[in-house]
């Protein structure tokens, strides 16, 4: 019992991660039609921004970590005005190629700067390990698995509760109609964007304080999982992305558990093959129908 | 104004007076609602001049159109947001209106209270989604949240597809008062001419994009175009009657 409680813990951590790259790629969705791959790279960004003000620049670590979890607000809005602004407005295809273009220059600006190797990461908090009868979690995660839930609430409160999550909800339904209705569309865009990307960059940051490494592709490495999180929640569904993320960390750490370590990627595929034979739309998705 | 490679509008004048319903009648497909999307800035338009009060708007995007200059449109089936409730939406046409109180655009706006009064439905269904409200509802919930935004001239786009007229006449009523009170103009395009007609002051004909004929709505119900399609009967009345003020489109 205190192993299968062992293995949900150990996938709600992993799912932390999913949950906060999918929420804001779900979210890019939703107000744009644009699939967003570098989503996965402002992740990796986070940590490294927080080495460089931090480690290199010598700033300490508060300032480092702040920077580096902020820094998605101002690469979102770059990101917007250089290429989505450009692209996605008017053509959802074009947008998503070149996202993959941004994203292929992340990886690779990175690697040039720092290498391929992993860089050591800075922990936020020490690493003690507490043990709960038998549950054993670290401070790091503790504060990644408390952060993302805390994320994830306010990202859903926000946008059922304020005046730019409404202008979000309106520019997701129709952006015809959102315009005319005095909503000023191009700010929900780029507002939308700029959340996105700071919550990928904190969550990067959240996430290599408890691994203490982060690679040039640490992005790239779950962008199949971010797909298959907002697939299976359906595109444009946070709160959906949210429930998907951690169902896909826990399924992923029992398959390691039950089945094998080298089954963790596939059955999180098996499960999005399942879920889109019976339900195309995803779990938590509306069923639009095309033509 | 183009769609892709076709034109939807050939070449249109048309003028809006202060205070009035102008209607734009004629078969579907004329580039009516074209020309409505195309003045709030929603289609693209190569117009040679979009006067409003003298001013020519043309460079503005939809949001100045909709915010500075109050060229509000109640879109074709329905303007409501489905995930919405009542209240969001009425929220939504609310803030529109308080910013053009505060700028000094008008003067006075209507309020939640004041529309309420008008669509007594609504205030019951508060708390619903425009998805749960009937198809009369969700035009009373378009035109409300319309009117809320304090519009100087109200474009209003086939409000009768799909409702039954006595439903359509029950708004145009509601909005002759908000009209005279507000000092509200209607830019209406409308399938249905004979309700059209029933409404407007003014009314212009297009067909294939081209105004084919114009006048008081008197001259305009006798035209025999018009009187050959809703009325079976022939009678040739030329239109001679001519219009200033508000020159709102040439596309």
């Amino acid at each position: 019992m205190t192993v299968f409680a062992q293995v949900i813990l150990n996938g709600l951590v992993l799912g932390s991660e999913y949950v906060l790259v999918a929420i804001g790629f779900t979210l890019i969705f939703g107000v744009m039609g644009v699939m967003n791959v570098a989503q996965a790279d402002f992740y990796a960004l986070g940590p490294f921004v927080m080495i460089w003000i931090s480690v290199n620049a010598g700033l300490g670590l508060a300032l480092g970590a702040i920077i580096g979890m902020l820094s998605g607000l101002v690469l979102g809005v770059l990101y917007y005005w250089l290429v989505l602004k450009r692209l996605g407005e008017k053509d959802f295809l074009a947008a998503f190629i070149a996202s993959v273009g941004v994203s292929y220059f992340i990886e690779n600006l990175l690697t040039s700067v720092v290498g391929s190797q992993g860089s050591p990461v800075p922990g936020l908090l020490p690493d003690t390990f507490h043990n709960w009868a038998g549950l054993i979690i670290s401070d790091p995660q503790l504060l990644l698995l408390g952060c993302t839930v805390v994320i994830t609430v306010a990202l859903l409160m926000c946008l059922s509760r304020t005046a730019f999550g409404r202008d979000v909800r309106a520019v997701a339904e129709s952006r015809f109609l959102a315009a005319a209705s005095g909503v000023n569309v191009r700010m929900v865009m780029v507002g939308s964007v700029a959340v996105a990307s700071a919550i990928a960059t904190i969550g990067g940051v959240l996430v290599s304080s408890t691994t203490l490494t982060v690679n040039p592709f640490s992005g790239g490495d779950i962008v199949l999982q971010m797909f298959v999180v907002a697939i299976v929640a359906g595109m444009g569904s946070v709160g959906g992305a949210a429930i998907a993320g951690f169902g896909l960390g826990i399924i992923e750490s029992m398959t390691v558990q039950y089945w094998g370590s080298s089954w963790e990627m596939v059955s999180g595929l098996l499960v999005m093959v399942v879920v889109l034979m019976i339900r195309p739309q995803g779990l938590f998705g509306k069923k639009v129908r095309i033509g | 104004m183009a769609y892709g490679p076709i034109r939807a509008v050939q070449e249109i004048s048309v003028t809006v007076e202060e205070g009035s319903v102008t209607a734009l009648v004629g078969a579907n497909g004329a580039g009516k609602s074209s020309l409505l999307k195309a003045l709030v800035g929603l289609v693209p338009m190569h117009a040679k001049e979009l006067l409003v009060r003298g001013t020519d708007v043309r460079r503005l995007g939809t949001l100045a159109r909709v915010r500075d200059l109050g060229l509000v449109l109640v879109p074709e089936g329905r303007g409501v947001f489905t995930g919405m409730t009542v209240d969001e939406g009425l929220e939504m046409g609310r803030r529109v209106g308080r910013y053009r109180e505060k700028s000094g655009q008008v003067e006075s706006a209507l309020d939640l209270e004041a529309v309420f009064e008008l669509f007594p439905n609504l205030r019951e269904r508060r708390r619903l989604l425009g998805q749960q409200l009937s198809g009369g509802e969700q035009q009373m919930l378009a035109v409300a949240k319309a009117l809320l935004m304090a519009p100087s001239i109200l474009l209003v786009d086939e409000p009768s597809v799909g409702l039954a007229p006595k439903i359509v006449r029950g708004i145009f009523k509601t909005l002759e008062v908000v009209m005279n009170q507000y000092k509200v103009s209607i830019l209406l395009v409308e399938q249905d001419s004979k309700l059209a007609l029933e409404v407007a002051d003014y009314a212009y004909v297009i067909e294939h994009g081209r105004v084919v004929a114009e006048g008081t709505a008197e001259q305009v119900r006798e035209l025999p175009q018009l009187r050959a399609a809703y009325l079976g009967e022939a009678a040739i009345v030329e239109p001679t009657a001519e219009s200033s003020g508000n020159e709102v489109g040439q596309s």
